[in-house]
Formats: C-alpha cells, sequence, structure tokens
C-alpha cells in the first residue's frame, strides 16, 4: 500500500508541474514582446506599412492557398507574424489547394502561394508576397470612398453584369469585390455619365453608335473623362470610335501568334504578351496574358495625348487578312505587318489639372467569362482598371539591402582561416587536453 | 555553493579526454560546415543574394551547431547521477551537508558551463571574417544566445533522465528519446497547440533570425526549469529512501 501512496504523489507532483508548465507557456504567449537584433531590422516592418497596419480598424482575414507540406507554410506564417505583432486581429488560414480543388476554382487561384485578404466583403489578392504587395493590399482594403465604373450598353457590347460565356460578368464581380460600383448605362437615353463616375469601358460595340451618342462621349472625353475602350478585328464601329476619340488606327486582320503554340495552345489567332513596359499601368505586374482574336493598333503619329503602346506581342507574330485555317504565312502585299505589334494603348493629358488617363485595348476576349480566368487576364483587369481610376498610388517600401553581401577575402586569407580553423585549432586543444589529461593521471 | 560545485564540475569535466574530444571534434564539424557556407555564398551571384552572409552563417552554422549540442548534452549529463547512484558516491555526496538543490544546479551550471565553450565556437568562426565583410553582430549575438538557451533544456532534460535511472546507457538514450520527440513535435501538428509549443526548432529559429521574442526566451527557460523540478523531486525521494 505504501509503494501505492508514493506512486500517486508521485503522479500528483508530475501533473502538478505539468500544469504549471501549460499556465507559464500560455501566460509568456499572451504577454509576449520582441526585439529585433538584426543591423537592417529585417524582422520588423518598415514605418511606412507600421503606419498603414495601424490605421485599418477591425479584423482582417489572410487565406493562404498553400500545399500543406510545404516550407512556405512556416515562410508566410512568419512573415504574417511581423504584421499580426502590430495588429493582433489579422487572422491566418491554409488552404490545401491539391485537397480542396473545388474551393480553389471558385476562388479563380491560379497559381500555388496565392493569397487572398479579406476585409469588411471586400478582398485583395496578392501572388508574389512581399512587404511592399502586402502594405498595398491593405492600403487599398482601407480606402473606404467608392468608385462607379460604368459599361457602355445599347450597341451589343459585352455586358459587364452578364453571365454569357462573351460577357464580362466574372470581371465585373472582380471589381465589386475590390470595392467598386458597377453600372450599365445607356447614352441614348442616360444625356451623360453620372458625374461620379470614375471610368466608362466602352467594351466591344458591335453596332454603330447614334450621332448624338458619339458626341455625348466627346464631351465626356473632351471633359477629361477615363475610358477603357475595347475593340475587335474588322470592327468598323471599333475602328471608328477609336479614331474620333483618340486618332489611334486599327490595322485590318487578327493577330496571329506563333509563339502561343510554345505554351501547348493549338489556336494561333491568340496573341501572348509576356512583358510590359516601365509604366505606371503595370508597374507592379509581371503575369503573362493571352488576347483571343484581337486586332492590332496603330499609333498616330502627333496626338496631344502622351501615348505609350503598353501591349505588345512578340516577334513572330502578323496580323492575318486570310482565313484562320490550315497553313498561314504571312502575306505583305495584304498590309499584314510582321510583330511586335501593338495591342494595347495608354494615353495620358492633363485636363483641368487631373490627369485624364484612357486605354485602348484591340481585343475585349481576354476579359470575358470564358478567357478571364486564363494567365494573368484578371489580374491585368484589375491592374489597368486601377490605374485608369487613379486608385495606382502605392507606396514604396524600398528593399532592405543587406550589408554584408559582399565578402571581400584573398583566397590566401580563406585558405588560412581554412586550414586554422578546421585543422590546426582542433589539433591544439587535442594536445592542450592531452597534458591536461596526462598531468591528473600522473598526479 | 552551488557555484563553487559548478566550478568543481566544470573542473572534473575537463580534465576527462571526452570533453576535449569533443571540443575539438565538433570544432572540426563546424569549421566544415562554415567553410561549406562560405563556398556556395561565394558562388552566388551578388544578384540573388537576398539575404547577407551573417544570415546565411546564421542559419547553416548554428543549424548544424544546434543539432551537435543536441547529440553531445546526452553524453556528458548521462554520468552525472546515474553513476554515483551506482558506485555509492551520491551516498556520500548527499551525507555531506549539501542540499540536493544546491547539488543539482552545481552539476547544471557545470555541464553548461561547458557547453557555452562549444556555443562560442560558431561566432568566433564568423568573426574571422571581420576583416572582410560587415557582419551582422546583433543576429549572430542573438543566435549566439539561442544556443545558450538550448544548451540550458537540453542538459535540464539530461540530468532528469540521469536522475531517473541507475545505468549511464538507458539514461542517455532516455534523453534522446526525449530530445528526438521535442524535435519532431512541431510536424504535422496545430499551429497554435501546445504540443506545437514544446518542440524546440521554431523557437530557436527566431533567434537564428535575429528575433529575440520574450516567448522564446520563456520556453527554453520554463522546459529546463520544469526538468530540472521533475529532478530535484527525484534526488529528494532518493534520498528520503
Amino acid at each position: 500500500m505504501g509503494w501505492l501512496r508514493i506512486g500517486l504523489n508521485d503522479l500528483l507532483f508530475y501533473l502538478l508541474m505539468l500544469a504549471i508548465l501549460v499556465l507559464l507557456a500560455w501566460l509568456s504567449g499572451r504577454y509576449d514582446n520582441q526585439w529585433d537584433w538584426t543591423h537592417q531590422g529585417s524582422n520588423s516592418l518598415s514605418p511606412v506599412s507600421i503606419d498603414i497596419v495601424q490605421r485599418i480598424p477591425g479584423p482582417l482575414t489572410v487565406t493562404a492557398y498553400v500545399p500543406e507540406t510545404t516550407k512556405i507554410r512556416d515562410q508566410l506564417t512568419r512573415f504574417i507574424a511581423r504584421y499580426q505583432h502590430l495588429k493582433s486581429d489579422i487572422e491566418l488560414s491554409f488552404i490545401d489547394p491539391l485537397r480542396h480543388p473545388d474551393q480553389t476554382r471558385r476562388q479563380g487561384i491560379s497559381l500555388s502561394g496565392e493569397v487572398v485578404l479579406n476585409y469588411n466583403n471586400r478582398e485583395e489578392r496578392i501572388q508574389r508576397l512581399d512587404e511592399e504587395q502586402f502594405t498595398n493590399a491593405l492600403l487599398r482594403l482601407s480606402q473606404t470612398h467608392t468608385r462607379w465604373i460604368a459599361g457602355l450598353t445599347g450597341h451589343g457590347e459585352r455586358d459587364l453584369l452578364g453571365q454569357a460565356n462573351h460577357d464580362l460578368g466574372d470581371f465585373g464581380n472582380a471589381l465589386k469585390q475590390q470595392g467598386y460600383q458597377v453600372i450599365s448605362i445607356d447614352l441614348a437615353t442616360t444625356p451623360t455619365p453620372p458625374d461620379n463616375t470614375s471610368l466608362l469601358i466602352i467594351p466591344s460595340p458591335q453596332r454603330p453608335l447614334l450621332e448624338v451618342e458619339i458626341s455625348r462621349l466627346r464631351a465626356y472625353a473632351a471633359d477629361g473623362g477615363n475610358l477603357l475602350l475595347l475593340s475587335e478585328p474588322e470592327s468598323r464601329t471599333g475602328d471608328l470610335l477609336m479614331r474620333q476619340l483618340t486618332g489611334i488606327k486599327q490595322l485590318p486582320g487578327t493577330i496571329v501568334d506563333a509563339n502561343v503554340k510554345e505554351l501547348g495552345i493549338d489556336n494561333p489567332a491568340i496573341a501572348l504578351v509576356p512583358r510590359y513596359p516601365d509604366h505606371k499601368a503595370t508597374r507592379a505586374f509581371n503575369l503573362l496574358t493571352l488576347f483571343p482574336q484581337a486586332a492590332a493598333l496603330v499609333i498616330p503619329e502627333q496626338s496631344m495625348w502622351s501615348v505609350v503602346p503598353l501591349l505588345k506581342t512578340l516577334d513572330q507574330s502578323w496580323n492575318e487578312t486570310g482565313a484562320l485555317q490550315g497553313d498561314i504565312e504571312r502575306n505583305p502585299l495584304a498590309g499584314e505587318e510582321a510583330g511586335p505589334l501593338i495591342l494595347g494603348v495608354a494615353l495620358t493629358r492633363q485636363v483641368n489639372e487631373q490627369q485624364q488617363r484612357i486605354m485602348v485595348i484591340g481585343d475585349g476576349d481576354f476579359l470575358s467569362n470564358s478567357f478571364l480566368s486564363n494567365a494573368g487576364n484578371q489580374d491585368l483587369g484589375l491592374t489597368l482598371s486601377r490605374w485608369l481610376v487613379g486608385d495606382d498610388k502605392l507606396v514604396g517600401i524600398p528593399v532592405k539591402q543587406a550589408n554584408d553581401r559582399e565578402l571581400h577575402l584573398s583566397n590566401l586569407a580563406i585558405g588560412v582561416i581554412g586550414i586554422g580553423t578546421l585543422i590546426v585549432a582542433p589539433l591544439l586543444l587535442l594536445t592542450f587536453g592531452g597534458l591536461m589529461v596526462w598531468r591528473r593521471n600522473r598526479a | 555553493m552551488s557555484l563553487s560545485l559548478a566550478w568543481i564540475e566544470w573542473r572534473r569535466l575537463m580534465r576527462t579526454p571526452l570533453a576535449w574530444g569533443t571540443l575539438a571534434l565538433s570544432l572540426c564539424l563546424l569549421s566544415w560546415q562554415f567553410l561549406g557556407t562560405l563556398e556556395s555564398f561565394s558562388g552566388m551571384q551578388t544578384a540573388h543574394r537576398e539575404l547577407g552572409l551573417s544570415h546565411h552563417l546564421s542559419l547553416q552554422l548554428y543549424g548544424l551547431a544546434a543539432v551537435l549540442i543536441l547529440l553531445i548534452t546526452p553524453i556528458l549529463t548521462a554520468r552525472a547521477f546515474s553513476e554515483t547512484f551506482r558506485n555509492g558516491s551520491y551516498a556520500l555526496l548527499s551525507s555531506a551537508p549539501l542540499s540536493n538543490l544546491s547539488i543539482l544546479t552545481g552539476k547544471f551550471f557545470g555541464v553548461v558551463g561547458y557547453l557555452a565553450m562549444l556555443v562560442l565556437i560558431p561566432l568566433l568562426l564568423c568573426l574571422t571574417l571581420s576583416s572582410g565583410t560587415q557582419l551582422d553582430l546583433g543576429l549572430l549575438l542573438a543566435a549566439t544566445l539561442g544556443l545558450l538557451l538550448l544548451s540550458g533544456t537540453f542538459t535540464g532534460i539530461g540530468l532528469y533522465f540521469s536522475a531517473l535511472s541507475e545505468n549511464p546507457g538507458i539514461a542517455a538514450a532516455a534523453s534522446y528519446g526525449m530530445l528526438m520527440l521535442l524535435s519532431l513535435l512541431d510536424q504535422h501538428t496545430q499551429a497554435n497547440s501546445f504540443i506545437h509549443w514544446l518542440a524546440w526548432p521554431s523557437h530557436y529559429l527566431d533567434l537564428q533570425l535575429g528575433l529575440v521574442r520574450l516567448s522564446d526566451i520563456a520556453y527554453f527557460l520554463l522546459l529546463a526549469l520544469f526538468f530540472l523540478g521533475l529532478a530535484l523531486h527525484r534526488l529528494d525521494r532518493r534520498r528520503r529512501g
């Protein structure tokens, strides 16, 4: 019986110690503090980020689409912890895209490692997670004013609220999730776009606009309104509108691109844009985009705008005027020009002390419900819209460059260090230790 | 009292060939890792070096140092009580006017004092480069602090198992088992759970990255105190018979 009592006592003692350990562990997490000992503060946020994080009230959830077994989860947790240190109601959760493909598809996640931020029923996505991207996403989420984006209707346009394959409904939803109000307007019944319209999208009209509509559009453009004009190959309406509003012309034919074959795409009438010039509109953007059935554009030699060809095809592309079947070759006599061809143009000018921004693209399919999820199309659409609306204010966060990225030691010095630490020092230790042990044994 | 006991314990250790051999071998292995890290760093293009040399060293060199301490500590601590129980010298020691607490803390600081020499090796290796680059000393000091805390925790665990068993081999094996368990507990466990918290690698990684968090320091101290408390309880039981 005595043995049993001792065993019980021991057990109680162990349980008590364990309980104290759990309690103190919990307390240590609750009253945590931290210091960054690195020279550059590489574990800390920059003052800009700190300022922005502290200005956001209310909970924020961060969902990362990362497979379960990768190291990226740890890195992400550590990265978000820098923000959580300042704002404790940031919640981070992971979804394994391999285990939950349906959820991943519904969110339109294309890359593993993508991160979705949710705040006040609005969301932002980040592909390449770093402090600049994350902080700018927070900044966009925290902006509360609503901006209106209007889509023109009445001439067979792609509908910003429509669900058909050729419509832009999914893109419209993506805009709504970014906090924009999306509406359709008809210029025949509404004399001018509403005052608070930040951007008017003219998505591939098929039938000619009425005279009165064109003059209303011109007035809108002359007044400094921002425009996104999408056209299609051989679209006379689109070509005419472009000429009248911006002076840009459309080449005949459809762009064919031999480069997409390497991506495993059989259709030659899909143009690939892999690179973007250093322009405010595409500064933070670096994904591939695909433009099915696109028209090439020609920039006028003289213009009252400052004109930048923002989207350009690669070499080995041309505007094919014949049938898109069988073997096709460029035929210069038919006016088919060799790539790189211009696919999208950004125009800016100062009106009423504000910058007016217009974007003309020879394609509307890339934003349509059928093609929006291809490559980086949706992100390009959102990036361009953000620039057109004037929400492109990015806070720059300087990349911290470590001081010790260079090592200036001669080979001789490295050799001395190597031999010294690898051979000489251990031998010295052994000799000295041997002496000590020997002396002790003699004593 | 326990400090002079620690000094005696440390001197006793330093008179064994094991201590010197371990030091020499560790220096050799760490220097091998050090040179390997240097070589891979030099092979990188400057544009690809997102992290500085100090970061590379603190991850690779201090990573190996932690593993070495994990391997060495149970060997050092296994004999601390087991052998004295067996050859009867503990009965002798406990008849002296020494409390179990001072005996335990003496042994603890004796072993940690020895391990502290090992802990300094990576820092000394890094300092040999100080003429060739601007090392991030704060980062290296944080990693060194991490190693020191790690050796304290591992020593506490080793001493507990040594007090538990009369056979040093069993004590060492049990310590290894516990240390391995604590190394693996953060795999496949919920990030916020107590079980996850028990694993040392993520706590140590914070310090390796130069981030000194109160909760990480508390982790190492709490775990060391927990096992030392168990060991003290065990010794008290033994003295009472």
